[in-house]
């Protein structure tokens, strides 16, 4: 139905297309003058105005409708039902929905088997009723357009308004999801600290997460549950820092060769292959530092006496690093390339030797875009998660040894969120306050490389 | 005729290639001490590629290969015992362009002093920077500046501060490529000021399009046309009498 809808709907535009276009140059025929514009603007014209308001009009209907669905249902739901919360109304109205797509689990009461059907004949009257007015929309429209076509009309002007109308409405679809996202988490943030108050979790030494389930199952280790997230930080910028140790100065210095001493070739060549490395999945990395690399540590540890634990943030870390050298590299070496060379010549015309004038004037000079490489590589650290769930451990040690396992802020809410969840548990609703914190202290972050990239813009224009 | 005037650079059959090109064919030109020599001809004669030999600023480029022999200050400059740190201290380069260095006008100055360790104190270094930034003219404007970033300075003032960063290494010889195209001519008439007065002191070799500078501040003048030196002589025998053809055709107006 509602693509049998959306076909018509595509099927009208293109046919007001030519029938304006044909009406544009019978019209400049007749009167033996040129249009304002091309004559194709006279065919986009009612085209636009014939698809686009349906098809918006169609996708918030089908975006809208089960809200409003929901909201009927619930009103007719029976009198002398208990409603304990709103978790019990949300899978009672799933039942309906499962029921009503001819999912059906065990044997449903009356009054629900009754709703379905209800629904299933209300999606009916809705999808018709959708199909006609965005069919009626299109066409009326589309005349409407039509009769605006006269030799003096602006068809250009009009599209191009259209147009930007169309560009307008993309990057707001991309701003909405943002501030949506953002203000998703901050609602089960709140609702986190509700329970915990959010000094705790902001202070608290001991991450030690526990579902309510376990207290009212009776298990004696509710108690022990705490949400301080400290360890949880203190284990990221631990593993963060051992990665930028690896990758800041590996990258810099590999950016420095490729761009100042590296012929064209080996340039041609190295340059891609360290940006492969950019795009192998983390996963990859991650059983490469769990199965090769800390082992390869905890054998050397061993050696020298150390006792390494066999999931350690220095193999996290290490890895991490790795992975992250392309970025670093391949950041740098495009800025440092982009000191003009003149700035070289005047360093070299000068007397200056080869590393002088890398050291003195082509560094300094790439120095803010060299910062904000760093500080992306930082924002990627921090948010890293595969690695560090295979190959740092999952156990909230609060250490800063980084032979230690340790585990991250994103490890964390990956294992919270996995497998069967309580909603309403300070458990998995502290996800949300992890992500919470994370997302403004990557904000900061990039709030800074920003603030960095646009300050070195502005040196030389 | 000026076998008693000493000549601070000879070059001897100089060609210069890029890859299988030959930019510069054979040439060969012996350059007055303290004095201004001018070397003009239509764009793609070689003309800068040639200034450029006397540095070995031409060693950056890839592909580029050097014959024959550049003799500056009675060295080879081209053998292979031969450091280019030190012989670009003593032959100075200025640019095309502008070229500050995103740096203070202090640390612009102050630059070529420190990387080849001419001050031993602070105030020794004050001092260079002052004689500099005096000696390029731009000491009244930038005196009280010294801080504010080079880059912020007008385009002739920004070459004149490429001057004064010449200057500060104290070279035997300063080279321009075409030093005022960038500038408007009230700049350009305050660089040519300048280089009449840097002539006392240093040699002065500077590649320019315009045929009036060339007139009007050097003491020689060489032609160069294809990467051949045409004509070679007294600026105001050039101008005046030129010897050859393609000489009086460029410097007419006919071709260029």
């Amino acid at each position: 139905m509602l693509l049998t809808t959306y076909i018509i709907i595509i099927i009208t535009g293109c046919s007001l297309f030519f029938i304006g276009r044909n009406k544009i140059v019978s019209i400049s025929k007749a009167e033996d003058k040129r249009p304002h514009s091309l004559y194709i603007y006279y065919g986009f014209f009612p085209a636009i105005l014939g698809i686009a308001p349906s098809l918006v009009l169609l996708s918030l209907w089908i975006g809208f409708d089960d809200v409003i669905f929901n909201q009927m249902l619930k009103n007719r739901f029976p009198n002398n039902l208990i409603i304990d919360g709103n978790q019990t109304v949300l899978i009672l109205i799933a039942k309906i929905q499962n029921i009503a797509s001819g999912i059906i689990v065990g044997k449903p009461e009356q009054w629900v088997i009754s709703l379905a059907e209800k629904l299933i004949v209300w999606r009916g009257y809705s999808n018709i009723m959708i199909a006609i007015s965005s069919i009626l929309l299109s066409v009326t429209l589309g005349y409407f357009s039509l009769t605006k076509i006269k030799i003096e009309f602006r068809a250009r002007i009009a599209v191009e308004k259209l147009m930007m109308i169309g560009l307008v409405v993309c990057s707001l679809i991309a701003i909405i999801t943002t501030i949506g996202i953002v203000f998703s988490v901050i609602f089960e943030s709140l609702r986190f600290f509700r329970l915990i108050p959010p000094l705790e979790f902001l202070t608290g030494l001991t991450w030690n997460p526990e579902f309510e389930g376990a207290a009212r199952a009776g298990s004696d280790q509710a108690g022990l549950s705490s949400y301080g997230s400290i360890p949880l930080f203190v284990g990221t910028f631990l593993i963060s820092i051992i990665a930028l140790s690896v990758s800041v100065p590996v990258g810099l210095l590999s950016a420095i060769y490729l761009s100042e001493y590296a012929s064209k070739k080996v340039r041609g060549i190295f340059k891609p292959m360290l940006e492969v490395l950019a795009g192998v999945p983390t996963v990859v990395y991650g059983f490469f530092a769990a199965l090769t690399i800390a082992p390869f540590f905890r054998q050397t540890g061993s050696l020298i006496g150390l006792d390494v634990a066999s999931e350690s943030a220095l193999a996290a870390g290490f890895v991490m690093g790795i992975m992250i050298i392309p970025f670093v590299s391949s950041l740098s070496d495009d800025v440092i390339s982009a000191v003009p060379q003149s700035l070289r010549d005047a360093a070299l015309g000068l007397g200056s030797t080869k590393s002088e004038s890398i050291k003195k004037v082509v560094l300094p000079a790439a120095l803010p875009g060299i910062v904000a490489s760093i500080i992306l590589a930082v924002s990627r650290a921090v948010g890293e998660t595969m690695i560090v769930v295979m190959a740092a451990g999952l156990a909230a040690n609060l250490s800063i040894n980084p032979l230690d396992a340790v585990t991250t802020v994103t490890a964390q809410i990956v294992t919270i969120l996995v497998g069967d969840q309580e909603f309403e548990s300070a458990k998995t609703l502290s996800a949300f306050a992890l992500a919470l914190t994370l997302i403004v202290i990557t904000l900061i972050l990039n709030f800074f490389a920003l603030q960095i990239v646009k300050k070195y813009k502005e040196q030389y224009e | 005729m000026s076998q008693n005037i000493e000549n601070i650079v000879k070059c001897r059959d100089v060609s210069v290639y890029y890859g299988e090109n030959k930019a510069i064919n054979s040439v060969s030109i012996g350059i007055e001490k303290k004095s201004i020599t001018a070397f003009i001809g239509p764009s793609g004669c070689g003309k800068s590629t040639f200034l450029r030999t006397i540095n070995r600023m031409n060693d950056t480029i890839e592909h580029c290969k050097i014959e024959g022999s550049v003799i500056v200050d009675g060295q080879d400059i081209y053998d292979p015992s031969v450091d280019v740190v030190p012989l670009r201290a003593k032959v100075g380069m200025v640019f095309q362009k502008p070229n500050p260095f995103p740096k203070s006008i202090y640390e612009n100055v102050a630059y070529g002093p420190r990387i080849h360790g001419l001050a031993s104190s602070k105030s020794e270094l004050d001092e260079i920077v002052e004689k500099a930034l005096k000696g390029a003219g731009l000491w009244n404007e930038a005196r009280d500046r010294l801080n504010e970033s080079g880059t912020g300075l007008s385009g002739g003032q920004q070459q004149r501060l490429c001057i004064a960063r010449t200057i500060a290494v104290e070279p035997q010889i300063i080279l321009m490529d075409e030093p005022c195209s960038a500038l408007d001519p009230i700049a350009t008439s305050k660089i040519e000021d300048l280089m009449s007065e840097l002539a006392k002191e240093y040699t002065i070799i500077i590649v320019t399009h315009s045929m009036q500078q060339a007139a009007r501040v050097s003491q020689k003048t060489a032609y160069f046309h294809l990467g051949n030196l045409i004509e070679y002589g007294d600026t105001k025998e050039i101008f005046v009498r030129p010897k050859d053809s393609q000489t009086e055709a460029y410097i007419s107006g006919k071709i260029g």
